[in-house]
């Protein structure tokens, strides 16, 4: 287990470090220039447009710029945004927790959706419930968040006045946009638990469960349920990184704080900084996803063994 | 090269319909995005007005300077005084240092908080009112401007404002670590500042090292205005998120992405004379909540989490202003309005009758009234209304006339083929519109595709974003591409159609001695009556050239609840928050 653990720790490192080498070149190589798009309106010289440059470090080869980037963001300096001139880390801290407690209560609400529709859909195979389960996990699938987030925010900010359409802070901030965000990844959970379940049921121990007396809710619960998650944990760990990326959207959205309104004004701006920080942290965040998914296969699966 | 004023443009008003625009744009955008920034003054408004005052410009006006101290407050507030406004916002600000932002968000929130040396407003009769400067004296040259100081004024961190307070404020802007934008562009226009000399503590030198007779219209915008020097002492770098000023409200808190604060200043006494009054602001506390979607912040209008917000989409700027519980601000601004600029170097449209038979071809009342319901006015002349150099002679050089087209495609030698399109020398007549996905055109150039095929011009559209395209115009792959440039005073022509331009912003890829020179006349002048025919002179040129098809007049479109009064708006259109009321 330990070593396990060390290998897949080593590989995260590795994987952000090639993250960090692909964000910087793509950057490098996207047409326009940062200090044009700082200076513009600003009727520049070209001696102040190449001061700029050279205060910036955009003189040096990109080889350079690149070891000088690692070197400081090992030190955790991630540079200071073009744009705002504030420091990177202090930036994106700042915004964290908003996106994170947006992503989480989407999470939570696509499990706790999912798991719900899946079942009923699963032990009601065939009937009316299946059908209507199945039928508004295809239109979560089907529908785009951002829609659904200006739908939300008509029914239940405007015409029902539950809860406020922007802002941050709070749970009645939070339902809106986490059920935008949460609800297209509940319908692939409920299928895919609908499916699982299904398999699963067919299997001997389920028939044995039964034959035993089991009351139906215990076979369910302890013993199909259980083996039934291990896809569904694969794919939930997929979706936060997801989440993540979509939080961009529903952020914008809602006017909500959160690292995803900084990555957009920075790609817009070339705010090479801003972006390749907000980029690091998403893609540390996708692989400690990943890392504690693997990590919870050995509770849900004694077979899985990690050597 | 010197230009001047022109303040700046960067940023960007996305903004109205996709969700890709959403952030807040950058930097320079102008284009398209532009937003500009600045405010800042502008003789235009009153053009017409402005022989009269033109004592103003050169040598020195005193006068109305004190604001009316004291008691000779006159103005009743419009509702009643106190309490919070909730503006909602679509852009988030970069800074709140208005000497270093390039973003509209940022000077619509300062010129609350920071006072100018020198005022412009609409709805006034005069060019330039004294703001924390009493009177101003300009060389003939145009390169001396020596301003007469009010005293007794107070940045709110009680820091005396003074000479030496211009002087430092002016110092940061050209202090290369300041990475200064708009301001830089106003104060030192192709390099052409000088120094700034404390002359006493209550007289301020600035010397240019060429005219520049557009600095009196910098010094009216917000980018220029004076900040506390011991705020730039103590904040350094982090000023931007510490605005220290003289103005009517103080800066209480930024929340990055989520609200900008500012409070009433109760020792406010010092208020130029239009506003009528003086003495502290009627709102408590003012709360820019940004927004970046259009379609929520015209939910957050309705359902009252906001008292008023702008760049609504036209669908719900007209729903929610038309049935009486809102009311709908059209304010004008100043620039260049929603254009076509014309590539003059690439074929076809190097032909001057291809031009003008597509000025001739488009369709601007059916573009407006279709995409906008009317929200907008249909542009006719190169500059919005309100800028000097305007006329109303420049809106009757095209019509839209479609014969009129064809007959000058075919005196050209473009002959109608079956199918109503047209050639040459078997070459089809064909051009090249590269849009900015998102930028406010993809409307715009599908409508003037169908207008132009009507007349035989086959026109292809394909789509390029933000930063890339300027690449791409740099290189002139195209025939065809959207503009628009937010700007106080007229010599922004200078990044728009001077030869020098060409690697900035003049994607016409227009070179014309003429034109050069009366670019070049219009920074010499100062006086605002003497400068109007110059640059009237130079557009009639630009659109007899027809190097750019103007579509609609810019405006800052806001809305707002009924109680919302009192406003008073920058030469560039934004609100004024000084005498409003909420109640």
């Amino acid at each position: 287990m330990q070593a396990f653990l060390i290998r897949r720790l080593v590989q995260s490192l590795l994987t952000l470090f090639g993250v960090s080498i692909v964000v910087f070149l793509m950057l490098y190589f996207t047409p326009g220039d940062p200090v044009t798009i700082m200076l513009q309106g600003s009727n520049a010289t070209p001696q102040q447009v190449e001061t700029l440059r050279h205060q910036l470090g955009l003189d040096q080869p990109v080889y350079v710029r690149y070891v000088d980037y690692v070197t400081n963001a090992l030190q955790g300096d991630l540079g200071r945004s073009y744009q705002t001139r504030e420091s990177v880390l202090s930036a994106i801290l700042a915004q964290l927790p908003s996106t994170l407690e947006l992503t989480f209560a989407a999470l939570f609400i696509a499990i706790a959706i999912g798991l719900i529709f899946g079942i009923i859909a699963a032990i009601r195979r065939d009937t009316w419930l299946d059908t209507l389960s199945m039928n508004i996990s295809l239109f979560g699938v089907s529908i785009p968040n951002f829609w659904l987030g200006m739908l939300l925010i008509l029914a239940f900010s405007l015409h029902v006045k539950l809860f406020p359409a922007i802002g941050t802070g709070g749970i009645r901030h939070l339902v809106l946009p986490a059920v935008a965000l949460g609800w297209g990844y509940a319908a692939i959970i409920a299928r895919l638990v609908r499916h699982s379940l299904i398999e699963v049921l067919h299997h001997d121990y389920i028939k044995t469960a039964r034959a035993k007396g089991l009351v139906e809710h215990a076979v369910i619960g302890r013993h199909a349920l259980k083996n039934a998650l291990i896809p569904v944990v694969t794919i939930v760990g997929l979706q936060f990184g997801h989440m993540l990326a979509n939080a961009v959207i529903i952020e914008s959205l809602f006017a909500r704080q959160g690292i995803g309104r900084l990555i957009v004004t920075g790609i817009l701006s070339k705010d090479f900084p801003m972006v390749q920080g907000v980029v690091l942290f998403a893609a540390a965040g996708y692989v400690l996803a990943n890392l504690l998914v693997d990590v919870s296969y050995a509770f849900l699966d004694p077979r899985i063994r990690f050597s | 090269m010197k230009t001047d004023g022109i303040q700046a443009v960067v940023g960007a008003r996305l903004s109205r319909r996709s969700l890709l625009r959403i952030g807040g744009a950058v930097g320079g955008a102008t284009v398209l995005a532009g937003i500009l920034a600045a405010c800042g003054g502008s003789d235009d408004t009153t053009t017409a007005a402005s022989s009269s005052a033109s004592g103003t410009s050169s040598s020195s006006s005193s006068g109305a300077a004190s604001p009316s101290a004291g008691g000779a407050s006159t103005q009743a507030p419009a509702g009643e005084p106190g309490g919070k406004l909730i503006y909602g916002i679509w852009q988030n600000p970069d800074t709140l240092d208005p000497g270093v932002s390039g973003l509209i968000a940022t000077s619509k929130i300062d010129i609350n908080l920071f006072d100018t040396l020198v005022y412009a407003m609409q709805e006034t009769d005069q060019p330039y009112y004294p703001g924390l400067a009493t009177k101003w004296d300009i060389s003939p040259d145009a390169t001396t401007f020596t301003f007469t100081l009010q005293t007794g004024v107070k940045f709110h961190d009680g820091d005396p404002f003074n000479a030496a307070a211009v002087k430092a404020t002016f110092g940061h802007i050209m202090d290369p670590a300041s990475k200064s934008l708009s301001a830089l562009g106003s104060l030192n226009p192709g390099d052409s500042y000088g120094s700034t000399e404390a002359v006493d503590e209550s007289t301020v030198k600035v010397t240019f090292k060429v005219a520049n007779g557009g600095f009196l219209n910098a010094v009216s915008g917000i980018s220029l205005a004076p900040v506390s020097p011991s705020s730039l002492q103590k904040y350094g770098a982090d000023v931007g998120s510490h605005p220290v000023g003289t103005g009517p409200f103080m800066f209480k808190e930024w929340i990055k992405q989520d609200h900008v604060t500012i409070v009433k200043n109760p020792d406010y006494n010092w208020a130029p004379s239009p506003f009528g009054r003086n003495g502290a602001a009627y709102l408590d506390e003012i709360v820019f909540q940004i927004i970046p979607e259009a379609s929520t912040r015209g939910v957050t209008l309705q359902n009252g989490e906001v008292d008023m917000t702008e760049e609504l989409t036209p669908d719900d700027f007209n729903r929610l202003t038309s049935n009486g519980d809102f009311q709908g601000l059209k304010i004008k601004t100043t620039g260049m309005p929603y254009d076509i600029m014309i590539n003059v170097t690439k074929a076809p449209t190097d032909e001057l009758a291809v031009r003008q038979a597509m000025e001739f071809a488009t369709d601007k009342k059916s573009i407006v009234d279709t995409l906008f319901t009317g929200v907008y006015e249909p542009a006719f002349a190169p500059v919005d209304p309100t800028t000097l150099g305007f006329d109303k002679s420049l809106e009757s050089i095209y019509t839209f006339d479609p014969d009129k087209a064809k007959q000058l495609l075919e005196d050209a030698g473009w002959k109608a083929g079956s199918d109503g399109m047209r050639s040459k020398d078997g070459k089809a007549l064909e051009v090249l519109f590269i849009n900015l996905s998102g930028f406010g055109f993809d409307g715009i150039s599908q409508l003037m595709q169908a207008q132009f095929k009507d007349v035989g011009i086959k026109m292809n559209i394909t789509e390029q974003s933000f930063p890339a395209v300027q690449d791409t115009l740099h290189r002139g792959d195209h025939n065809l591409a959207p503009f628009f440039f937010y700007a106080v005073d007229p010599s922004f022509a200078n990044s728009i159609y001077s030869t020098e331009a060409i690697s900035t912003f003049n994607w016409m890829h227009y070179s014309n001695a003429d034109v050069d020179k009366m670019i070049n006349e219009g920074q010499q002048e100062s006086d605002p009556a003497k400068r109007a025919p110059i640059y009237i002179e130079l557009n009639k040129k630009i659109m007899n050239d027809a190097v750019m098809i103007p579509i609609y007049y810019k405006a800052v479109v806001l809305a707002a609840k009924k109680s919302v009064k009192g406003f008073r708006y920058t030469v560039n259109g934004f609100p004024f928050f000084y005498n409003v009321t909420a109640k």
